[in-house]
């Protein structure tokens, strides 16, 4: 029992390891003032959120998966 | 760059002037802030909002009337230190031309942005109730081809 707790565990940790690929669904619930309201949910860590714009709702989902990029140069 | 914990914040701190193009169907440019001295430079649509956001949250100017979610249990830690994003304006190259946006963040309200953008080339100002709002604003000027511009 005690190694299945440890399995579960690892399961659990391995799931909400950030990762450059994650899976969302998005519930896009109302429009108003001029930006989106819904709710998200993120697969691989079993979590849903609500979101009031879609600058929040881009936060969470980089958060779930974010991304290291070069900076632009000129 | 003047450091802005040691001054006084003004409403100049989130006066922008802005350099963007399209780039693989995305936007990549700088913002120069000329008051502070400063530069953030972007490389999308998602680097833009989220570095600029993150220097908004460090001098808490406009101050965002919500507290952002996240799908941690903790709420986020304030950030003590100027985020590594934001250089000194002498840092790196500026384009050779007038600026493409004069952008002002004047409000953080409803988890999201208010404030105006103005068209340098034609001296047209638009209002902007959200992010989103402001980011169809820049495309639609960048875009000539959709018809819809400011």
């Amino acid at each position: 029992m005690l190694q299945t707790e440890r399995e579960g565990s690892t399961e659990k940790k391995r799931a909400e390891k950030k990762s450059e690929s994650a899976t969302f669904t998005i519930k896009i619930q109302f429009a108003r003032n001029a930006t989106w309201q819904g709710s998200i949910s993120w697969l691989e860590g079993q979590k849903t959120r609500n979101f009031r714009s879609e600058l929040e709702l881009m936060k969470l989902m980089a958060e779930a998966a974010p991304c290291e990029e070069e900076l632009a140069d000129w | 760059m003047n450091d802005p914990e040691r001054g006084k914040i003004s409403a100049n701190i989130s006066l922008f002037r802005m350099y963007a193009e399209k780039k693989d169907h995305d936007l990549a440019g700088v913002l120069v802030n000329d008051y502070y001295g400063f530069r953030i430079d972007y490389s999308s649509v998602g680097q833009l909002f989220s570095y600029l956001d993150e220097f908004l949250d460090y001098v808490n100017f406009p101050m965002a009337a919500t507290r952002r979610r996240t799908f941690g249990e903790s709420a986020p830690e304030k950030r003590e230190a100027m985020p590594e994003h934001v250089k000194d304006v002498e840092d790196g190259a500026i384009p050779d031309r007038q600026p493409d946006f004069i952008l002002h963040v004047q409000f953080r309200q409803g988890a999201t942005w208010q404030g105006t953008l103005r068209r340098a080339d034609r001296q047209t100002t638009r209002r902007f109730r959200s992010e989103l709002e402001l980011i169809t604003l820049i495309m639609n000027a960048l875009d000539i081809e959709r018809g819809k511009d400011l």
